[in-house]
């Protein structure tokens, strides 16, 4: 025991890193989400956001929240059970509500926080929670933290899910967790026949629309209208930094619910009220996404078809996912690694996955090409592709 | 059908693509087990066999072979 020796446990293995000489995270960007986007004074096609929609930087949205802050400051300096909570807090809950069809809505600093904090409050040590097996981070360690009886199912697979339904009736509560759209995956989840198994067997459905809201659906309005699911009585949950282009994390549902999570969720409860800027700026997207979803979201398909026939057509193996999000199959973390420098080395920002975020050698590249990219710039990245098909 | 056959059927029907399953394979190089995996076919073996299993018991497991091998164990042990 010993300072020396904590100290030496936490040293991160870079091995990898230091194999492929190129350590793709912790990328410091020097502008905003412009296109091209500046990193160590040059110029980069940002294929790594999840600004879907473009709106991360869009002047509109600069406008609306600097008018906020104008109004109410940086901050509140309080949860929003004591001082946080603001009439324009009040007015985008119930705008974001009233957007995705749900009786109520809570606004926390992250999505990350709503899927820890969620199932802490409504989940005890008696229940079984059911998880799909490709789950983001957010909602294992949210599940984990309940100490309940966990069991997760094959990925998307609503035979295996109803397998374990039927063995399961011993349980005070049973939950089903799983996303909209996977992030590493770009897969989406059959919710509709989930949701439906659920009600069958009396299971709550929990489903994280990071990936979803703004991005699917005819209006941009997430998975629950992609799959034509009305008066959802399950629980929905969000991330405000993806195509929303803000930051902040929403849990959604009927109205018992949201009032129980107001009460005794910790994770909203005990944290600063998320600033009146970003809520300010959430307000102008979903007035944006409104009116402009038709030609934003077909720029965002347009672009993703062009990058993703480039390339099959060079090669590539492509994970199968109906989403935006095209994901490359790469193998092992050096693989992954290494595909992400070809593309950073010719000015392309990507997203690399590798274990613990993905299976063992079940490595992926993540690129997502958003409304705000020119067409200039998808131009580039497909003779590039071409370029790195080639040199691989 | 066979003991084996049937350990093989759960690890099958309890990971992610089609893989071809000998009681040497091992788990994690041969057929992508990550800890969630593990999890599903412990629970798929404790359906399979009508028994209790122990996580900690499995954390030694690398080979389809060693699976086989520890539930015959828990039967017998449960049959005494």
């Amino acid at each position: 025991m010993g300072v020396d020796s904590f100290l030496n446990r936490l040293k991160v293995d870079k091995q990898v890193i230091e194999r492929a000489e190129f350590n793709p995270y912790y990328n410091c960007i020097e502008s905003g989400l412009e296109d091209p986007v500046i990193v160590d004074g040059k110029q980069y096609i940002n294929l790594a956001a999840n600004n879907y929609l473009g709106l991360g930087a869009d002047i509109r949205v600069k406008k609306a929240a600097i008018n906020a802050v104008k109004k109410y400051g940086i901050s509140m300096c309080g949860t929003p059970v004591a001082t946080g909570y603001i009439e324009l807090y009040r007015r985008v809950e119930r705008e974001i509500s009233k957007f995705l069809t749900l009786e109520d809505t809570v606004i926390l600093p992250s999505c990350y926080q709503a899927n820890n904090g969620l199932f802490a409050a409504i989940a005890r040590k008696e229940d079984l929670i059911l998880v799909d097996h490709y789950a983001h981070s957010s909602l294992i360690e949210g599940i984990k933290c309940v100490g309940c009886k966990i069991r997760p199912f094959l990925h998307n697979n609503t035979n295996h899910l109803e397998k374990i339904l039927k063995n399961s009736s011993k349980y005070r509560q049973i939950f089903i967790v799983t996303e909209s759209v996977f992030s590493t995956e770009g897969s989406i989840a059959p919710l509709k026949e989930i949701y439906e198994l659920g009600m069958k067997y009396g299971a709550v459905t929990v489903v994280d629309d990071s990936h979803g809201i703004g991005v699917i659906g005819k209006s941009g309005r997430g998975i629950l209208e992609d799959s034509g699911i009305e008066d959802f009585k399950g629980i929905y949950t969000a991330s405000l930094g993806k195509a929303i282009g803000v930051s902040g994390g929403i849990i959604s549902g009927n109205k018992e619910i949201i009032e129980y999570l107001r009460y005794f969720c910790p994770q909203l409860v005990y944290s600063t009220g998320i600033s009146p800027a970003l809520l300010g700026a959430v307000e102008k997207v979903l007035e944006i996404i409104e009116k402009e979803f038709d030609i934003l979201g077909k720029k965002l398909w347009d672009y993703r078809d062009i990058i993703r026939n480039r390339l099959v057509l060079n090669g590539f193996d492509l994970c199968d996912g109906m989403a935006p999000i095209i994901s490359i199959k790469t193998g092992d973390a050096l693989r992954t690694v290494l595909l992400a420098k070809s593309f950073y080395n010719r000015r392309i920002l990507t997203t690399p996955f590798v274990e613990p975020s993905v299976p063992p050698n079940e490595g992926r590249l993540r690129l997502i090409a958003g409304a705000n990219l020119s067409k200039k710039s998808i131009d580039k990245v497909t003779s590039l592709i071409d370029e790195i098909g080639r040199d691989i | 059908m066979t003991f084996e056959k049937r350990v093989m059927k759960v690890v099958r029907e309890n990971i992610e693509g089609q893989f071809e399953i000998t009681s040497d394979s091992i788990l994690i190089e041969d057929l992508g087990v990550d800890s969630f995996n593990k999890i599903m076919i412990i629970a798929g073996l404790e359906d399979e066999f009508s028994i209790e299993i122990n996580e900690d018991d499995f954390s030694q497991i690398e080979r389809v072979g060693d699976i086989v091998d520890k539930i015959k164990s828990i039967v017998c042990k449960e049959g005494e």
